[in-house]
């Protein structure tokens, strides 16, 4: 609607806002100036300047330098200081301006007016934010004082947590044990089957010295840990040492096409092919005796002998690569010793038998003896860092929550089972507070979190520290928001660089948008001013080391030779300090000095504590429960990463939406045709919780007896590329709204974890994401694209089996008969 | 001649004044929700005509609802019109409506924040909004427009030249389009009413100032 105004309306609307202008305390933006005083009248490239800052668009975290101009971010590039990336940003980092200008960011803290979920906002300041956050937890600690209540009742859960021990400062000081964590959900059976076995829960290869590369389901050229600096020096080592790349992998990803060799593996076997591998090893001959009797508690002649019951033509049948295959890469890969290294992520550990399959992959480095030798398996080089004084201490009492009693060995957590437990009643949550983390669209069978965090009896609080409107900040009562990475200060270290290790800070490289606060500013200021102003409650003084800013210098310098190096100023500068420059040479052999992280210092092939709980200690194969009788037409659903996308946080990014938007479901063409689907064609795909309809991609390019779906997509919320929700209103999108007329396409893709049920790892605890069965036909008649259709009961009751293979339940023990709960005399709960 | 259009009398001066204390009123109408004091002033008899003289009723809710639950509602539409509103681009923002980049702290951001320091203003360090918010567009205007007036002391076809740049250079670029989503996204004929009074307002200043050059 138009109207038109005459000059004699403007001075009788003038008088309106007369009384506007000239109310006192009216809010006005701007005020005069000398004239002319503020002009700055350089050039915009003189006006620029350079901050250096840490990548977080993923978990990598590569060296990034900001280019600022007038105070704005006009580009993101590669820190040439940094020793592990070396200048370069991968393609989601460059597009990180995307994440910190979005329109879609949260900026203001709100609170929900409406019922939970259905989008009613209210904008509301800090201080009263912060009070009814702080009232919600005083109510709770003041009852556990009583004994009425537990301060467990106060929950963090974290997803990317990059924080160094603050959220345990913040948690152990309510006295809270219930920090809950994402790492089920990522690779926490990497970690589980290494950690007993030596020491750290992840490997560094030297592949740029190495020879001979053996990657099991580490898409490393895409998206594995470390892709960048790894890339590099993967890179390095083809190209200059003319070093053979073998890849495991169902699907044929980037790194699959590059590989010398790539075996289309099926899924959960790495372990049965990495056993099968050591015994041809051990049986050539082709060992190193002298590193297994030296450095580890199992004796080389015993474990030849345990070995040979894994022959190739046994790996063969139940991974289908062939066994003269499996015998000749063996042999390739000793003879490449100790220039070979293996190296794995979330393809082998992203299973029930997880645990299992890391430590046996692990195992071949131990049989050659490759470990800590140059081009070989080497130990992750890291700091330490010291923190203010004075810390808490642990809670008193253990959260079922966070340690649930099924899974003593699983350290990471089993965080994928919380929404479970909280239905079943094992732990009452009053406060809820959620940050990093996008429940309802991240965990397996994500419905089941979407009822959870709609439920106001067991939620009765929803507190979310986020900076978009995703899935589970839609349905939280309260939003605090959060910066992006570019706005904050934060310390980093990650082993992804062998030549030296290194530390790196985020600062804010402009002045926070709108009202955002960082995380540990949040914290510092909800404890400070409002929970325990007077520091009554003993919490306050776990928080008097001044200002985000102070904290992080302190953990800095405390890591020996930054101070001398020029300290918090001299990292602020140059973003990244390492003992050795850029490209220096590695230093080898690091166990010769302390031995290996382990009680007796070894590297444990046979792992006493697993014993304890009935699991096999030595290097084992164990089938995947839901493998085991598949039929003629079941198929295993995978879920895969793309190059250029996070799990659930990139799907608003204009560059990135720009290149993958969407996620057809990878199928085998001899299936395809089979049953006649083509490119394009809407399929039902079916599991035992329920199904969804999507569409088809047919390709050669992976296992015939498994699907594929990416992550990423598939979002009902989070802003308008990750939804699209503006292309069904076109009377929106034809306004002159340049930029998105120039999204080109429709389809936002479809989430595949409504199906995915929750199937668990008895050591490690992981979700075991690529055990899915299920089958696929053409679209029925009725289904349109996105349909979906999930039994909560079947969930339930998936949930419900993945517990009886637990260490406690029926089916472990009948797996393992005389093993688990009886023989290990392990007490139940905490 | 269009009453829109027509020249500056001996009022002129007064206009400028009226004309900035228009753009005052509709910068704080989107720079943040209604509060108690902004409500009063709605309120007031002036007010009210003038509205009702342009076929407006949303006045009519702010006399007979009970004041919190109005101030209430009305931030609720302000959160989901301005605030959050994932998947409508309603984002208040020069950058995000017409900028190449369509992503807040674009090049409009820049360049408003460099007209403003030319023309000797500032924006106070507690604005946590960018320099190219729609409020602060206008009321960047309102500000030339009262510098406009005499008894500031400066010439004022040299301000007028400043208007009528600044409102070419930046707000033509987007008050049309932005303003239309907003109509028709409002819940509440608050917010409705005054995108329409607001884009009425816009094209009789652009008509205005193209009229006055040279005077």
């Amino acid at each position: 609607m138009n109207i038109k105004f005459s000059r004699r309306d403007i001075l009788k609307m003038g008088a309106v806002g007369a009384t506007a202008a000239m109310t006192p305390g009216l809010l006005k933006a701007m005020e005069l100036q000398e004239a002319g005083k503020g002009a700055d009248l350089r050039t915009a490239a003189e006006r620029t300047q350079v901050v250096p800052y840490t990548c977080l668009q993923c978990n990598i975290e590569d060296g990034g330098l900001a280019y600022i101009e007038d105070g704005r971010v006009v580009k993101l590039e590669g820190n040439p200081k940094h020793p592990a990336t070396r200048g370069k940003l991968c393609g989601k980092g460059a597009a990180g301006i995307n994440g910190l200008y979005d329109p879609d960011r949260i900026l203001y803290p709100m609170r929900r007016v409406g019922k939970r979920g259905e989008g009613k906002w209210k904008r509301v300041s800090w201080d009263e934010a912060y009070k009814e956050l702080a009232s919600r937890m005083a109510e709770v600690l003041d009852r556990a004082k009583e004994g009425k209540g537990s301060p467990n009742e106060i929950a963090l859960h974290i997803g990317r947590n990059r924080w160094f021990g603050f959220d345990n400062r913040f948690m152990n000081a309510l006295g809270s044990d219930t920090r809950l964590n994402h790492t089920s959900i990522c690779e926490s059976s990497k970690k589980i089957g290494m950690q007993p076995t030596w020491g750290p829960d992840i490997e560094t290869p030297d592949f740029a010295n190495t020879k001979y590369m053996l990657i099991f389901g580490a898409n490393i050229y895409e998206a594995s840990y470390f892709h960048n600096p790894y890339v590099q020096r993967v890179v390095e080592g083809r190209v200059g040492n003319h070093a053979k790349l073998v890849y495991f992998d169902p699907r044929m990803s980037n790194t699959a096409g590059k590989a010398d060799e790539w075996y289309p593996i099926f899924p959960g076997t790495d372990g049965a092919v990495a056993l099968a591998m050591c015994n041809v090893i051990m049986k050539e001959g082709l060992h190193n005796k002298e590193f297994i009797d030296k450095w580890t508690n199992y004796p080389s002649d015993k474990l030849a002998k345990y070995l040979e019951q894994f022959t190739p033509e046994w790996a063969e049948k139940i991974s289908n690569v062939p066994a003269n295959d499996i015998k000749r890469i063996a042999v390739e890969f000793a003879l490449a010793a100790p220039r070979c290294t293996t190296y794995t992520y979330r393809g082998p550990a992203k299973h029930t038998n997880g645990s299992y399959s890391e430590k046996c992959t692990m195992m071949l480095n131990v049989v050659v003896g490759n470990i800590e030798q140059k081009g070989g398996y080497c130990l992750p080089r890291g700091f330490g860092y010291k923190h203010p004084q004075p810390e808490p201490p642990a809670p008193k009492e253990k959260s079922e929550l966070a340690h649930p009693h099924e899974y003593p060995l699983a350290e990471h957590k089993v965080s994928h089972h919380v929404a479970y437990m909280i239905k079943e009643g094992r732990q009452k949550v009053s406060v809820y507070m959620r940050h990093y983390f996008n429940g309802n669209y991240s965990m397996p069978d994500s419905n089941t979190w979407t009822d959870l965090y709609m439920d106001e009896e067991l939620i009765p609080f929803h507190v979310s520290m986020d900076t978009f409107m995703g899935e589970a900040t839609a349905l939280s009562d309260l939003i605090l928001p959060e910066t992006t990475y570019l706005e904050r200060f934060d310390i980093e270290n990650m082993p992804s660089s062998i030549e030296t290790p290194w530390v790196g800070i985020r600062q804010p490289v402009i002045k926070p948008l709108g009202e955002v606060k960082s995380y540990r500013d949040i914290v510092l200021e909800l404890v400070t001013k409002h929970l325990d102003s007077d520091g009554a409650r003993g919490i306050k003084k776990y928080f008097e080391y001044g200002t985000t800013e102070n904290y992080i210098k302190f953990m800095a310098e405390s890591v020996p030779g930054v101070k001398e190096a020029g300290g918090w100023e001299y990292l602020k500068k140059n973003g990244v300090w390492s003992p050795k420059p850029v490209d220096s040479e590695p230093d080898y052999n690091l166990h010769k000095k302390d031995g290996f992280g382990t009680h007796d210092k070894k590297i444990n092939i046979y792992v006493e504590e697993w014993a304890k709980y009935g699991f096999n200690p030595l290097p084992h194969y164990e089938p995947i429960p839901a493998h085991e009788n598949m039929k003629e037409d079941d198929l295993v659903l995978i879920t895969f990463k793309w190059n250029i996308h996070v799990q659930s946080r990139t799907a608003n990014q204009k560059y990135l939406a720009d290149i993958i938007h969407n996620n057809p479901m990878w199928i085998n063409a001899k299936l395809a045709e089979k049953k006649g689907i083509k490119t394009g064609d809407l399929v039902r795909v079916t599991s035992k919780i329920g199904y969804l309809v999507t569409k088809a991609f047919v390709t050669e390019g992976i296992n015939p007896k498994v699907v594929a779906i990416s992550n990423s997509f598939g979002h009902w919320e989070y802003g308008r590329l990750a939804t699209l929700k503006l292309k069904e209103k076109p009377e929106w999108a034809e306004s002159g709204d340049t930029d998105f007329e120039q999204v080109f396409w429709k389809d936002t893709g479809m989430h595949p974890n409504y199906i995915i049920p929750v199937s668990t790892d008895p050591i490690g605890g992981s979700e075991g994401w690529y055990d899915t069965v299920v089958t696929v036909e053409k679209a029925q008649p009725g289904d349109k694209y996105k349909d979906y259709k999930v039994d909560k009961d079947a969930a339930v009751k998936a949930y419900q089996e993945t517990l009886s293979y637990s260490y406690v339940g029926p089916n472990f023990r009948r797996r393992a008969p005389g093993k688990g709960e009886a023989k290990a005399g392990a007490k139940k709960g905490h | 001649m269009d009453e829109s259009v027509m020249i500056m009398d001996s009022s002129s001066i007064g206009e400028a004044k009226a004309r900035g204390n228009v753009y005052s009123l509709l910068s704080r109408v989107f720079m943040r929700e209604v509060d108690k004091q902004f409500l009063d002033i709605l309120k007031k008899r002036e007010s009210i005509d003038a509205f009702r003289d342009h076929g407006f009723t949303f006045f009519e809710d702010l006399l007979s609802r009970r004041e919190g639950d109005l101030i209430d509602e009305l931030a609720v539409e302000f959160a989901s019109l301005f605030l959050i509103s994932p998947g409508r681009l309603l984002s208040p923002y020069e950058s995000v409506q017409a900028g190449k980049e369509g992503q807040l702290g674009g090049e409009a951001s820049s360049k408003t924040l460099f007209f403003y320091k030319k023309a000797g203003f500032t924006i106070h360090e507690r604005i946590s909004l960018l320099p190219d918010h729609f409020a602060i567009e206008l009321e960047f205007m309102g500000h030339l427009c009262e510098r406009g007036d005499a008894a500031n002391g400066a010439p004022a076809s040299n301000s007028r030249e400043l208007q009528a740049r600044f409102i070419k250079l930046h707000l033509a670029n987007w008050y049309r389009p932005f303003l239309n989503r907003v109509e028709a996204a409002a819940g509440h004929p608050f917010y409705r009413e005054f995108s329409i009074f607001t884009k009425g307002f816009l094209d009789s200043e652009i008509g205005y100032l193209e009229s006055a050059k040279g005077e």
